[in-house]
């Protein structure tokens, strides 16, 4: 595994973007911590990262399914479209980041959909954890050249994600 | 919207990173992000609760027909 690149926050990035990506490796994967300014949105206000690849402006051709599982709340069967890299908002505890894995296995395929998976971990006002695992697809055969990791609210600078190659 | 907001770019093949102001457009986009994930999340507060409000429920009648608590969670 290479890193490849690492972007860094800082007050008001609300996105972060890795361009030019290599095609030279089999899998992609992302590892990252971030804390956003979002700070209403009521007990939990984690925010999931929307992930948006090759310069597109929508996420018409990105699906989602997730499993999330938090406080006394078992496992729950989400079938909404929402993305899930948790990153913190202001009112939860201070200091702490929302961590998230994203991964990619055939990024660089010209002739198939993209599948990707993740894992990510968030915590509310109350200090209860959030997990969720997702799985998800590109559907599109583009080779994947830019991912947007897009959080919406300003992601303070000790928030990083780092961009990793991987030789299969 | 006050805050100046900005993204920021790392080239992969040189290594370069920069962080650029959003454009009008970007900042629509972001005002609708943000507006989709306060509904986003209202919606999912409100699912657990009545979740768990219909799971209490469940629970009570099981109750209420003698089931122990032992039995009640050999359900689950």
């Amino acid at each position: 595994m290479e890193l490849i690149a690492t972007a860094n926050g800082n007050s008001g990035s609300t996105n972060i973007q890795f361009t030019n990506i290599p095609q030279t490796y089999q899998f992609l994967k992302v590892v990252g911590q971030g804390r956003t300014a979002v700070g209403s949105g009521g007990s939990n206000p984690w925010i999931g990262a929307t992930i948006y690849f090759n310069g597109e402006t929508n996420t018409s051709n990105v699906i989602w399914r997730r499993m999330i599982s938090y406080n006394t709340n078992n496992w729950i069967d989400d079938t909404s479209t929402g993305p899930d890299l948790q990153a913190n908002g202001t009112n939860t505890e201070a200091g702490f980041h929302g961590i998230a894995t994203w991964w990619c296995t055939n990024y660089s395929d010209a002739s198939k959909y993209k599948s990707f998976g993740a894992y990510a971990s968030g915590t509310n006002t109350g200090g209860s954890f959030l997990n969720a695992t997702n799985c998800g697809q590109y559907r599109s055969n583009a080779p994947i050249t830019s991912i947007r990791f897009d959080f919406s609210y300003g992601l303070d600078p000790a928030s990083v994600y780092s961009l990793y190659g991987i030789a299969g | 919207m006050s805050e100046i907001l900005t993204k920021v770019i790392v080239d992969c093949s040189t290594g370069e990173t920069s962080t650029i102001p959003l454009n009008e457009e970007e900042i629509a986009q972001v005002e609708n992000d943000r507006a989709a994930y306060q509904e986003r999340l209202a919606q999912e507060e409100a699912d657990l609760a009545a979740k768990n409000e219909a799971k209490a429920s469940a629970e009570a009648k099981l109750t209420a027909l003698g089931l122990t608590p032992e039995e009640i969670a050999a359900l689950r």
